[in-house]
């Protein structure tokens, strides 16, 4: 709650100065906001739990965006979400603290962010919700217990270049340390090539939105024997717009992710063995949107994942579903159900259990908006499709 | 250097043609008509003017270093003039390459009522792709212009306007008030960051109505069209949302106009007025944006001769002269004062380039027959400027 109180005060202050001093250049001041609110039923190998509110995934995020003196732009992000009521992370943790730099074909950015661990998100009340299908999982996380963050976030240089039309080159060296603060050390690198339509020109009917390839290199991997090894993932990734109707929409989205694996892991015992054997996932969403006068009004999606263990001495797998549905009730506000099921068998049925099902009635609001607004996206319509102004 | 070399010189370096320094050379008067709307040459067809205007999006420099998107009448901000003579027949043929509708309107003219371009009250929005002809005998005489009506908040600050000029028979104004020259000069100001942000809304709204319109599923909803008053209250007992409801769009989303132009140009790429000592000119004066404008003439009186193309029986003589909204006004400056003389807005937040004085429809008049000395800075005691090249008047400032 102190960081939570201390980030409000900066942003008052950020105001204040944006609407008094104007002797130096107030930067453009950009608010995204999520809340994610639901009432989960869980039920694993028999035994039922039920949590009255869970408020993860709620988050806020600040951006202070200007104009340098060449033509590219600079920005400092900080962001924050709420974490699993159950998290040693404490209740709020800080996932984007970052400064980018920006022109119209390369982008830098440094400091803590979304890793590049995937290519695509996928239609799931939180963005965990397919983290162990949809991640290349971290092996330097924590064994003890399994927090999401340590897999989604890293501090990171990463820089990224348009080297064609909608192809984006990027690589990045990322430090996945708990706390990067005592350790900033790197222990992860990574290459992303990715064709990838923008947000803004979705509705150009092109059946092709993404298609992505990848790999991640884990660097100096503690193995069970002392010694310490590279683990690389390999993967790929495709979005296509099966039916690109604005009114009935539909679209198809999957992401492969191989793990080489370490030598030597032949059993796993824990999630940081999970991390480190071999491993090939498949993860496929089917979504239709119905959107009413330009909104989103309603959203079904079903997605499913499976996961294979090749590499250990028990046959080891896993596969799951998510049903859910939202109906939007005002502008950012949805009110839904989410229904998911998983099963493991193998080793992974004594870290998990056999089976798991979950129910989660949803409320959620999120928006984004700006003041001082000042220049334009670089992937907006004019920007895009009319001349790229600075 | 005598000011025969001077001239010379300028003439060789045309990167700094429009130097305040050689503001009076043969040179930077001929680029100074660049300023001005570029008249567009009819083709005769049955003793017909056709004219052929089309609509695109373009980028538009207002001063050295700050451009921002338009919507421009043939890559022209303002769109190229039309000139045709009382009476004549017009034909524009108007064609739309954006991706957003648009109509003409011919403000100020008798045109037939289909003519008149205001969308689904006289006709359909000429939409993505089409052509429209508009037709109509030209009159009153007078000085007139043109504009889009489809969204005309952003439209027309988006830079969808032109001068449209027509000469009488017997021209009343050149009798009274004989005059050399004349100059036409559209005002407007723009919300640069309402137009970028609306222009984007619209483009992709856009997106999505054309691809149901070409495919047949025209939904009345969705365009927030209705045949009658009853037929959307209907709607809205049904469940419909008006988009000007506070559970669709937040507030206080008006335009604040940043940046004052004329010609599509801010200062310092506002257009000279030359005039020489003994000649009066004719200043046409439109205001084709959303703010009004007093336009002050340092120096003189004018003559006030025209008020929305009519010639007034009794001119007036004033030195300030308040330009609304959708006004034309055709001014007489007589020569009378040599000199470099400030026209300019009095209400002075119109001098500013995003809020940084002075910009905007800030002007000069400049005698052509002014004397090179009569241009010497000269000495301030302890502010020697002579060194840096500062020594003719005036100069470019930025910021004051």
């Amino acid at each position: 709650m102190k960081k939570f109180l201390i980030t409000l005060v900066a942003f008052a202050l950020c105001l204040a100065a944006a609407t008094s001093s104007r002797a130096e250049l107030t930067p453009e001041i950009q608010l995204g906001i999520k809340g994610v609110f639901s009432l989960d039923y869980a039920r694993q190998d028999g035994n039922s739990d039920t949590t009255l509110v869970n408020f993860d995934d709620t988050s806020i995020m600040l951006g202070f965006r200007e104009k340098l003196y060449s033509d590219y732009r600079g920005q400092f992000v900080v962001g924050m979400k709420f974490t699993d009521p159950d998290s040693d992370l404490g209740p709020v943790f800080y996932n984007h603290i970052f400064l980018r730099i920006e022109d119209k074909k390369s982008d830098l950015l440094f400091g803590r962010s979304r890793a590049s661990t995937t290519l695509i998100e996928f239609p799931t009340l939180r963005d965990d919700d397919t983290l162990l299908y949809s991640d290349i999982l971290n092996p330097h996380a924590s064994a003890a217990g399994f927090e999401a963050e340590e897999y989604q976030y890293a501090s990171m240089l990463r820089g990224s270049y348009l080297v064609a039309d909608k192809v984006w080159l990027q690589a990045n060296i990322s430090s996945f340390k708990e706390d990067p603060l005592e350790d900033f050390g790197v222990n992860a690198a990574g290459l992303t090539l990715e064709y990838l339509v923008p947000e803004s020109q979705r509705w150009n009917r092109k059946v092709l939105q993404q298609i992505g390839f990848g790999f991640n290199t884990f660097l100096d991997v503690e193995q069970p024997g002392g010694s310490s090894d590279n683990l690389i993932n390999t993967m790929a990734s495709l979005v296509l717009n099966v039916k690109p109707d604005p009114v009935h929409f539909w679209d198809l989205r999957a992401q492969t992710i191989y793990n080489n694996g370490l030598s030597g892991i032949d059993a796993i015992g824990d999630l940081k063995d999970m991390s480190q054997a071999e491993s090939v996932s498949l993860l496929a969403s089917l979504r239709y949107l119905n959107r009413k006068l330009e909104w989103p009004n309603a959203q079904v999606a079903l997605t499913a994942g499976y996961k294979n263990f090749p590499g250990l001495q028990v046959d080891t797998n896993q596969y799951g579903f998510i049903l859910n549905g939202l109906h939007r009730i005002g502008s950012g506000f949805d009110v839904g159900l989410q229904l998911a099921y998983d099963s493991f068998t193998g080793d992974l049925a004594a870290l998990f259990g056999k089976d798991e099902f979950r129910m989660q009635a949803f409320l959620t609001f999120e928006f984004d908006t700006r003041w001082n607004n000042q220049f334009d996206e670089r992937d907006s319509l004019l920007n895009l499709e009319h001349g790229y102004i600075p | 250097m005598d000011r025969r070399e001077f001239l010379a010189l300028s003439a060789a370096v045309p990167g700094l043609l429009l130097a305040p320094k050689i503001l009076l050379a043969e040179a930077a008067k001929k680029a100074n008509t660049s300023r001005f709307p570029r008249p567009l040459e009819p083709a005769i067809r049955d003793g017909v003017k056709e004219y052929r205007l089309y609509i695109a999006i373009y980028q538009q420099e207002l001063v050295p270093d700050f451009s921002f998107h338009t919507l421009a009448f043939n890559d022209q901000v303002p769109g190229p003039e039309i000139r045709v003579k009382e009476g004549d027949r017009v034909r524009v043929y108007f064609k739309n390459n954006t991706e957003l509708n648009h109509t003409i309107h011919w403000h100020g003219l008798y045109v037939p009522w289909r003519m008149d371009g205001v969308p689904y009250v006289t006709q359909m929005p000429v939409m993505p792709g089409q052509e429209f002809i508009y037709e109509f005998e030209a009159r009153p005489a007078g000085t007139h212009f043109y504009h889009c009506h489809w969204g005309t908040l952003l439209h027309l600050q988006a830079g969808m306007y032109g001068s449209l000029i027509i000469e009488p028979e017997s021209d009343t104004v050149a009798k009274r008030f004989p005059y050399d020259r004349e100059y036409t000069l559209l005002y407007s100001a723009h919300d640069v960051n309402y137009v970028r942000n609306e222009l984007d809304g619209m483009l992709t709204r856009m997106k999505e109505r054309m691809y149901l319109m070409k495919n047949g599923r025209f939904d009345a909803e969705r365009f927030n069209l209705f045949n009658s008053v009853d037929e959307l209250k209907k709607a809205v007992r049904s469940g419909y949302r008006p988009p000007y409801t506070n559970n669709m769009r937040a507030q206080a989303d008006l335009p604040d106009p940043n940046w004052f132009t004329v010609n599509g140009k801010s200062y310092p790429e506002t257009p000279y007025l030359y005039i020489k000592t003994g000649e009066s000119i004719r200043v046409r004066l439109i205001n084709a944006g959303g703010e009004s404008h007093y336009l002050h003439l340092h120096g003189h009186d004018f003559w006030l001769v025209c008020d929305d193309g009519l010639p007034l029986e009794h001119p007036r003589q004033m030195n300030t002269l308040h330009l609304a909204p959708g006004k034309t006004h055709d001014i007489i400056i007589e020569g009378n004062n040599r000199g470099i003389w400030t026209f300019h807005d009095h209400d002075t937040r119109r001098v500013t380039n995003n809020g940084l004085y002075p910009g905007g429809n800030l002007m000069v008049l400049v005698y052509e027959d002014l004397p090179m000395e009569e241009r010497a800075v000269g000495q301030m005691k302890g502010m020697k400027m002579e060194g840096a090249g500062m020594d003719l008047l005036p100069k470019i400032a930025l910021d004051e």
